[in-house]
């Protein structure tokens, strides 16, 4: 006989509960009585938005002007940013104007040489070829043959005579000539040749010029006393895709941060030993890291003091001499890290082949015929000798793949001695990083503050023209025209304030820079 | 003057950091271990199984570990039936050396190991937690390779010795059945030890297996 359940029996819940079983939002169970706790909240939240509406639109006026300020300061210091970038860029385009100036006699003086040897060439040709007098010397050979016509002699004949008189002296006239027609047939391409390199070396240093011109309009737009110019010269240029670039590639170092770490990590152990832990960092994976800091400190030095980056500000102040010391410095440390990792390669594969041997030796041991501890000890210490630290037969089987092992060591070597180097180029992207991580921040607070800010004065000024709508009075309007006047007033005050300091610390910048640049320009160029 | 104001701000901040630290900034991850061989009549044939397994584990102990190795004779508590004693070195190669040593004491001992009237479990493992105390290393643990049938003689009766395990882990391992016609009986047997081994403030644990072993030393 089949047998009905009742569901709710089943469950053991009742039918009376199945609206608690429902759900409830914060205790207060869906239906009616939260749709009266959603309106009742809702009064009292526009109840208090309406009692502070005064406190809120202040805070709103007083976020946006912080709001402003600070994205004033931001843009303010991308164009000084950006001065100094156009800065570098000229003395750079400057230097290399200035190199390229140096070099034009040496480049030009040849050519010019050449030039003038042609059009000696040329000159001596023309005036030999303009001395040929054609009339006069057929009138000479004219002449001899008409004296043979007066020999008696028939008018064809001294026809014949007179034209093979006058091709006669037309080709001696021409061999005497043949020198110079031919140098005028060299030399015409070897003009057009030397023609063509002295323009190519006007163009090169006329787009040189050029650049600098560019170089020193757009400096001169980012330090312009318009704070618009200056403004649209910071925006001219993306703080974003620099970031983004740059932190793609400082990832892909991070990358090869972590395979140096898990190379040198383990070998690390037969240096500092085993067993302690930092901060609850085993002590051999601590020296990895210490090791790996020390190799991007030693990268970030190097490439500050070689100028590629200006990390450091100490390097900015310091002499060329000095900054020469310092980068050999770098370069022997990073050197003496590069044979330090290599070194540890070869101790890691030392270390898992010892650590497989004992295993091996520990599981294998009791199934060889009998020998005493001393003579373990000794197979265990002629297999280390040997290079592989696997003990008679076990040494046999790791000798298999010898020729493996090796290249396998070989190519920890070589990653080994690469890494230190890739991690100091690390040190490029980081700049931009740094520098445009501050840029970003600072604008994206700026944005919040002014979005915040419209949000909370957009609020207060609802709420005060709905209680306008509800209680409108002429003297009340007034008082409150005259208050919102007062604050209207206030905030323009505010913000010129801003503006102002915006601008005495942007003057005090470029006062900074120019004098900065002064020093630049003064220094002897290396 | 800003940026040395951030930099004192930092440098405290890397200060205070530290301080919370110090407390636990340095600590050690060794371990002591000590192994205790059943050198009675009925488990001397399995010594060199044992042994193989003993072997095994020390092959699994990291450089700084401690290793100590004692037998259960007929009357246990005594500094004769310590086999030996001895802290790795703190840099794998040597460690890697003074195992294979050890691997050497310990296939000697199993080769030579000499069959005893009685068993003594309560008296070797009270001499093994005396040793573990004298070490400063946290984590503490006895192997025990025994078939765990303690026969006392009537001149070393340790049965009314108060045990101090606290801290320590003892793990009984290759336990042979003796009387395969009653499992009961062996259950109820270590069910007693457990109960000896806890009561006593010890942590008990049951290795079926060598690997099961090697597994649990090498997770400390």
């Amino acid at each position: 006989m089949e047998q009905t359940i009742d569901p709710m029996m089943e469950t053991g819940v009742s039918t009376t509960d199945v609206s608690g079983a429902a759900g409830s939002f914060l205790g207060i169970p869906y239906g009616w009585p939260l749709a009266v706790a959603v309106v009742l909240a809702i009064v009292v939240l526009l109840g208090l938005l309406w009692a502070l509406r005064g406190s809120i639109h202040n805070m709103g006026v007083w976020l946006l002007g912080r709001g402003n300020g600070l994205r004033n300061t931001a843009d303010e210091r991308i164009a000084a940013f950006r001065a100094e970038e156009y800065q570098d860029r000229m003395i750079v385009l400057a230097n290399r104007v200035r190199t390229q100036a140096e070099k034009l006699p040496s480049e030009t003086g040849p050519i010019i040489a050449k030039l003038d040897k042609s059009a000696t060439t040329l000159s001596l040709s023309a005036e030999k070829i303009s001395e040929i007098n054609v009339d006069e010397l057929a009138e000479r050979k004219l002449r001899v043959a008409l004296d043979g016509i007066e020999e008696g002699r028939g008018a064809s004949k001294v026809e014949r005579n007179t034209t093979s008189a006058l091709a006669r002296a037309m080709k001696e006239q021409l061999s005497s000539v043949r020198p110079q027609l031919i140098a005028l047939k060299a030399e015409a391409p070897r003009v057009q040749q030397n023609a063509e390199r002295l323009s190519k070396v006007c163009t090169n240093f006329n787009a040189n010029a050029d650049r600098v011109t560019d170089t020193f309009r757009q400096f001169e737009e980012a330090v312009s006393p318009d704070q618009k110019t200056r403004l649209e010269a910071a925006s001219r240029q993306s703080i974003l895709m620099p970031w983004v670039i740059a932190l793609f590639i400082t990832m892909i170092a991070l990358s090869g941060v972590f395979l140096n770490f898990f190379l040198i990590q383990r070998p690390m152990a037969e240096i500092v030993g085993e067993g302690s832990r930092i901060a609850g960092i085993g002590l051999p994976t601590f020296a990895a890291m210490i090791v790996i800091f020390l190799e991007f400190v030693a990268g970030v030095v190097l490439m500050d003091a070689a100028g590629f980056t200006k990390l450091i500000p100490t390097f900015g102040g310091m002499s060329d001499g000095s900054r020469k010391i310092m980068f050999w410095v770098a370069f022997a440390f990073l050197a003496a890290f590069s044979f330090l990792e290599a070194s540890l390669a070869i101790v890691r594969e030392q270390i898992m082949e010892n650590d497989m041997a004992t295993s091996r030796l520990a599981a294998d041991l009791f199934l060889q015929p009998s020998v005493d501890a001393a003579g373990v000890a000794a197979a265990g210490a002629d297999a280390a000798a040997a290079g592989s630290a696997v003990p008679a037969d076990a040494a046999v089987e790791t000798a298999e793949p010898g020729n493996g092992v090796n290249l396998i060591t070989m190519a920890q070597i070589i990653l080994a001695v690469l890494i230190p180097w890739m991690l100091a180029t690390a040190a490029l992207p980081l700049e931009t990083i740094v520098r445009n991580s501050v840029f970003l921040w600072h604008i994206f607070w700026a944005n919040v503050l002014i979005v915040m800010g419209s949000v909370f004065k957009a609020i207060g000024e609802t709420m005060e023209h709905g209680f306008r709508s509800i209680h409108a009075s002429p003297e009340r309007d007034f008082e409150d025209r005259k208050a919102a006047r007062a604050a209207a007033d206030e905030v323009r005050r505010e913000e010129k304030e801003s503006r102002a300091d915006s601008r005495r610390s942007a003057k005090e910048e470029r006062k900074a820079q120019k004098a900065e640049r002064e020093l630049e320009m003064a220094r002897p160029i290396p | 003057m800003k940026l040395l104001k951030r930099m004192t701000g930092l440098g405290g901040l890397i200060c205070a950091t530290l301080l919370a630290a110090s407390c636990d900034l340095v600590t050690s991850t060794n371990q002591s271990v000590f192994i205790l061989f059943d050198a009675s009549g009925t488990y001397a044939k399995s010594a060199p199984a044992a042994a193989r397994s003993a072997s095994l584990l020390v092959s699994k102990l990291q450089p700084g570990d401690w290793i100590g190795a004692g037998q259960i004779s007929s009357c246990s508590f005594s500094e004769k039936e310590i086999l030996l004693q001895e802290q790795l070195p703190e840099t794998p190669s040597r460690a890697d050396a003074a195992k294979r040593e050890i691997f050497g004491k310990l296939k000697t001992y199993s080769e030579q190991i000499k069959p005893t009237k009685f068993t003594d479990i309560r008296g070797a493992l009270a001499q093994a937690a005396f040793e573990l105390r004298q070490r400063p290393e946290a984590s503490r643990s006895i192997i025990v390779f025994s078939d765990m049938i303690e026969d006392l003689a009537k001149d070393c009766n340790t049965s009314g010795v108060s045990l101090d395990l606290s801290g320590i882990t003892v793990v009984a391992s290759n336990v042979i059945k003796s009387s395969p016609a009653d499992p009961d009986k062996y259950f109820a047997m270590l069910d007693d030890w457990e109960k000896v081994v806890t009561d006593a403030g010890g942590k008990w644990v049951l290795v079926a297996s060598p690997d099961q072993l090697t597994t649990l030393v090498a997770q400390r």
